[in-house]
């Protein structure tokens, strides 16, 4: 499989790669923590996931190794059915509260 | 029937009666629940007898039950018993006073609802307690110590529905707790130090260790902190008086026979260890010492015949533990053994007497029940006899040996028992004669309603008040005899230290005993023979009236004995134990509660926070890797 | 493998048994069927000798892990039929949901490969988002979902950059890889990938959302995230632990006793003063959690015992501890401390098996939990780690006291008495988990053989 990878993604180094991805993560990472919108949260943990996507998949590809593309149809398939729960949860919620404020969730604490 | 067979008849039978009157307790008639909780402490009694008399145990023998688990390095531990002249004595103590209490208690409890609990609970101490003198290793002797506290709480707890009775649990399990950490510490670093948990291969590793080794310094202190836990030492002594919000019989087998006796045995199991440590003995004594004084002063002051007793445990305990802090083991625990018959004796003539008064414990409301109780006056008399020390009841004895081995070790921690010693009497005489003696000053209801109790709860009376006056006589001292029963028979389990005190000063200490007794007796009995219900509670002004009275005698009293003792008394009461020592027992729960509260809002709640959080934890630890602490 | 067909099997059907107006036979059908998986693992039956290429892989220890979570999840399963009691007839799906969360959880214990063990703790949490939410009228139960889930995703956000920073240094993710990119970035995402697992262990300071969840969700499910997830999760870390182990320093052993000790202390002064009974065996359960860690403190495969032990003691005593409180709630409406009151004179029965599991936490001699600690702590001993073992012993005792504090409660008179009874299948299982409790105490040897 080595010898298959176009000559340009090993002329790019490993490294770059890793810092694109983990800047799209600290993005995502930075979102969760300050949004205040439960929807929008969950869109930049989303983000998160894809950071990693975009890791697996560049170095799967800098490596000529397929191992990286087929975990990120696995993880694209969790994702789905994570974005399906967790909508599920947030009408749950929404129709009880009808809200999507992340703050008024704090009535479980101590 | 065998060795082995005894062990089992002593294990087990006790076991077999909590599980019967746990589970089924509430199915089976009152009758049936009492004699199946008899059963255990009686066969255990026999078993004990019976290895008394056919095995001579000259060395130690340890039998193993069965292969409990497998620890460290391939270090089989057993539930193994390991069984010596020590082990047999606390086992006759045990089961003989657990009968006694047992057969008084279906007589005390039998109108009370809870009284299969009350048997299940008492069944699963004294297995507990068999368990603690008779575990070969230190993880059987910490299971049987855990069981007895467990016990202890459960039935301090055992009638109270309101927040008094939680405030006496709790301060029992937390001052417990402080001891039984240092316990654990101890254990888990004798174990470490010896690489085994086995008490008899840990015995036989000392040879080699100097004196005062550090590391033997600070187990030996970490396991008396254990000590004062659990036999109510200062500063973890202020449990045991209100641990008498339980049933007497509790009191009597838990908090004055058996359990708080438990430190004691501990130490005189470890008397090696402790003899490689003259520091640790050095404050042993002195604590032991302290807490007779501050003890015996506060029981001066008390009013509630039950707490008088608590006390004077405390202050015999003190004893002990000086006892046990010069050395001479085996005279601690030949104090334990009176102990536990007149102490156990008082307790349930204590309880006789506010079980004929439907529940009246405060002794301004009694008197002149001699006229309604001959019997239980009689033993009560007898009991106080042997705890003040008057010959040749069980308390002289050995209370005597342990003076005169204080006095060879040191003078001024003889002094002050002696002290102390003067103020026992001094609180056993008036707790004796403003209950018996003179008018009765409660109400006429209880008066008419006053009476004896019956043949169940007397015979076990009659037994300890026999016990208590022919014990004293398994230990008489050298210018009486040359067989000092009791240390001849624990000779093989226990190393004294030799203490020899000269025959001039043994005869002068009893001349003295007698006398100061005389004199005590006597000026009890004038005042508080006839004292009136308003004297106990204007006991200031008590002074200016016996004044007023004129007489010498009183006079010479109220200056030598009343005011000093009175306001030592209530110093220690007040300033040593409420504010002095409770608040630095508190500490630090105090200070944990108070973290409780503080860490709290960091569990805010809010999802924000704990991501940042999540992510902060994770940096932390990213920092600390990238720079490799 | 054949034992992952069965679940899978049973829990599509059981989905599908829920279309029937007939519900009695969905409980006995999955514990059927679960039974019949975990006695496949048991004989070690299996279709297929190769395992995904062998990207999992059940034997030893895993297995072990395996069959405590069937077991654990084969008491659990007949009280969901309690749901029905409270009008909740969707009680296939929640079923159906548990026995999905089994097949993530088997995945977890027993993966070689880094891709097994992310579809499994996905597949394992997003089952729990749900169940945690079982309760959709109670506000409670819609928080602790919600937290559950956000903050559930977030952690695996982060475990799969974990996986993904592991992939990019060896190009593979078999943790026995050889590695390629230089080792500060591999143990940069062990640390990752760690923190990932301790989030859903519930390592402080990735807890925060333990005792929120608990308090929130409805008790049984709460009972399934406090042993069985947790175990699942213990198990993947063990499996990730002694995996690569020749990749790690020293200062992974550092780290984690670094953070059993702030576990152990932080959660056991927080669970000094909870009022609600769940919060607080939340706490409990994350010191818990902090003493399993120490077991892995100079981790063997031949010492995997000791850990093994411990999830068998910790998970059978919260279980009852969780089962009990879940009666008291359907009695009194809330689960305080102050309703566990009198519990003794209400039914002795409960107070006494949950008494039992109290002191089995507390490392009460004679039960299953001093043994467990006393097995861990000596190995920390044997170690060299001696701080941390006076460190631990001396909370150990501390925890005593809300423990206690529960049974004194459970042992007072209250002022009313009431006479509660629980069907006899349910009092099997507590008196089995009660006695299991014991017995491993009192014969730990059994049960040491049988993990070895």
């Amino acid at each position: 499989m080595e010898n298959s990878t176009p000559e340009i993604f090993s002329a790019i180094p490993l490294t770059y790669y890793i810092l694109l991805s983990t800047a799209l993560f600290v993005v995502g990472l930075i979102g969760v923590m300050t949004r205040k919108n439960i929807i929008i949260v969950f869109m930049c943990i989303e983000m998160m996931l894809n950071a990693a996507n975009l890791m697996l998949t560049s170095t799967s590809a800098y490596y000529g190794n397929s191992g990286g593309q087929i975990m990120v149809f696995f993880t694209m398939a969790v994702a789905a059915a994570e974005v399906a729960v967790g909508l599920a949860i947030i009408v749950m919620v929404y129709k009880n509260l009808k809200t999507t404020h992340i703050d008024i969730f704090n009535k479980l604490k101590g | 029937m065998n060795f082995e067979g005894y062990i089992h008849l002593i294990l087990w039978p006790t076991l077999i009666g909590f599980l019967i009157n746990g589970i089924f307790g509430s199915k089976l008639s009152r009758k049936m629940s009492g004699v199946i909780a008899c059963i255990g402490p009686l066969t255990g009694l026999l078993a004990t007898s019976m290895i008394y008399l056919t095995q001579p145990l000259l060395e130690a023998k340890t039998v193993i039950i069965y292969n409990w688990f497998t620890i460290g390095l391939g270090n089989p531990v057993n539930f193994s018993v390991y069984f010596d002249h020590l082990t047999v004595l606390m086992l006759f103590i045990i089961t003989g006073v657990g009968s006694l209490i047992h057969i008084y208690s279906i007589g005390y409890m039998k109108d009370d609802p809870g009284f299969s609990r009350f048997f299940a609970y008492l069944n699963l101490f004294l297995f507990s307690m068999i368990l603690l003198v008779t575990g070969s290793n230190l993880v059987l002797l910490f299971a049987g110590w855990e069981g007895v506290g467990l016990c202890s709480f459960l039935l301090i707890g055992f009638w109270f529905k309101n927040t008094e009775y939680n405030k006496a649990a709790r301060k029992a399990f937390v001052m417990n707790r402080i001891g039984d950490l240092g316990f654990i510490l101890g254990v888990f670093l004798l174990a470490l130090k010896f690489n085994s948990i086995e008490i008899v291969k840990i015995q036989e590793s000392f040879g080699e260790i100097a004196k005062n080794d550090p590391t033997i310094v600070l187990i030996t202190l970490l396991l008396f902190l254990g000590v004062c836990g659990k036999s109510a030492q200062i500063p973890l002594f202020t449990w045991l008086p209100d641990a008498m919000a339980g049933p007497t019989p509790v009191s009597a087998l838990i908090h004055a026979a058996t359990m708080v006796t438990a430190g004691i045995y501990l130490v005189a199991r470890m008397s090696i260890l402790f003899n490689l440590a003259p520091f640790t003995l050095n404050i042993i004594m002195w604590t032991g010492v302290i807490t007779a004084i501050v003890s015996a002063s506060i029981a001066l002051k008390q009013n509630d015949i039950k707490k008088v007793l608590a006390y004077s445990t405390v202050s015999q305990l003190g004893y002990m533990a000086s006892a046990l802090g010069v050395a001479a083991y085996t005279t601690a625990i030949f104090h334990v053994m009176t102990h536990a018959f007149f102490k156990a004796l008082l307790f349930l003539a204590a309880g006789s007497v506010i079980h004929g008064l439907q529940g009246e414990q405060d002794i301004k409301n009694m008197g002149g029940l001699k006229s309604k109780m001959k019997v239980s006056q009689i033993v009560f008399l007898i009991g106080t006899l042997a705890i003040v020390g008057c010959p040749p009841f069980a308390g002289f004895f050995s209370k005597d040996e342990i003076l005169a081995s204080v006095y060879s070790w040191s003078f001024w921690g003889f002094v002050v028992l002696a002290f102390s010693s003067v103020f026992t009497a001094w609180y056993m005489f008036r707790l004796y004669f403003s209950t018996f003696h003179g008018n009765y000053r409660g109400t006429q209801h209880t008066w008419e309603h006053a009476h004896e109790s019956p043949w169940i709860i007397l015979f076990p009376l009659l037994v300890l008040a026999f016990l208590s006056i022919i014990g004293g006589f398994a230990g008489m001292p050298e210018i009486l005899s040359h067989h000092h029963l009791v240390k001849e028979y624990l000779k093989f389990s226990m190393v004294d230290h030799t203490h020899t005190v000269s025959h001039l000063f043994e005869y002068s200490l009893w001349g003295i005993t007698v006398v100061a007794l005389l004199i005590i007796g006597i000026l009890s009995y004038r005042k508080y023979s006839t004292i009136k219900k308003e004297d106990f509670e204007k006991e200031e002004d008590i002074i200016s009236k016996i004044l007023a009275n004129k007489y010498y005698l009183d006079e010479i009293y109220s200056i030598i004995f009343s005011r000093p003792l009175k306001s030592l008394g209530s110093w220690f009461k007040n300033v040593f134990e409420r504010n002095g020592i409770d608040i630095y027992v508190k500490a630090p729960g105090a200070l944990l509660n108070k973290a409780s509260l503080e860490l709290k809002p960091l569990q805010s709640g809010n999802i924000s926070w704990y991501m940042i959080s999540i992510l902060l934890g994770f940096l932390a630890f990213a920092i600390l890797f990238i720079f490799k602490f | 493998m054949l034992s992952i067909a069965i679940l899978t099997i049973t829990a599509t059907l059981v989905l599908f048994l829920g279309f029937s107006k007939n519900r009695d036979l969905i409980l006995p059908f999955s514990a059927a069927g679960v039974g019949v998986a975990a006695l496949c693992l048991l004989t070690n039956q299996s279709l297929w000798n190769e395992w995904f290429m062998n990207m999992m892989n059940i034997s030893g220890p895993s297995k072990a892990f395996s069959v405590l979570i069937l077991g654990l999840s084969l008491c659990i399963i007949p009280f969901i039929n309690e749901f029905r009691r409270r009008g909740t007839e969707e009680i296939a799906d929640f079923s159906g949901l548990l026995i999905f969360s089994l097949i993530g959880g088997i995945m977890m214990v027993s993966y070689s490969d880094l891709m097994i063990l992310f579809l499994g703790l996905e597949i394992l949490s997003i089952a729990m988002y749900i169940l945690a939410g079982a309760d959709r009228k109670r506000l409670n139960s819609n928080e602790a979902s919600l937290k559950y889930f956000i903050l559930g995703a977030f952690a695996s956000a982060i475990l799969l950059f974990g996986i993904a920073l592991f992939y990019a240094c060896t190009a593979s993710f078999r943790l026995d890889a050889e590695v390629l990119q230089n080792s500060t970035l591999l143990n940069l995402s062990f640390l990752i990938i760690f923190s990932g697992l301790a989030f859903k262990i519930a390592l402080v300071p990735f807890h925060f959302w333990a005792p929120d969840v608990y308090q929130g969700t409805p008790t049984i499910f709460t009972a399934t995230m406090a042993t069985i997830v947790k175990v699942s999760a213990f198990g993947a870390l063990f499996q990730f632990i002694s995996l690569c182990n020749h990749h790690m320093t020293e200062w992974i052993y550092w780290l984690l006793s670094l953070i059993a000790l702030t576990t152990i202390v932080f959660s056991n002064i927080l669970a000094l003063q909870q009022k609600s009974v769940k919060r607080m065996l939340a706490y409990s359960g994350i010191s818990q959690a902090g003493f399993i860690l120490i077991g892995f403190l100079n981790l063997s495969p031949e010492k995997s015992w000791s850990i093994l032990y411990y999830l068998f003691a910790y998970s059978t005593a919260s279980l009852v501890c969780f089962l009990v409180v879940h009666f008291v709630e359907e009695k009194s409406f809330n689960d305080d401390h102050s309703s566990f009151r009198g519990l003794y004179f209400n039914n002795p029965f409960l107070a006494i098996v949950m008494s039992i599991a109290l002191i089995s936490l507390g490392g009460g001699p004679l039960t299953a939990g001093f043994m467990a600690k006393l097995f861990v702590l000596n190995n920390a001993a044997i170690a060299g780690n001696i701080a941390l073992v006076v460190f631990a012993l001396i909370f150990a005792v501390l925890s005593l006291y809300y423990y206690f504090r529960l049974i004194n409660q459970m042992f007072s008179h209250s002022n009313e008495i009431k006479s509660w009874s629980i069907e006899y299948p349910y009092a099997g299982i507590l008196t089995v988990l009660s006695i299991g409790t014991i017995i491993a105490g009192i014969l730990p040897n059994i049960l040491v053989d049988l993990l070895k």
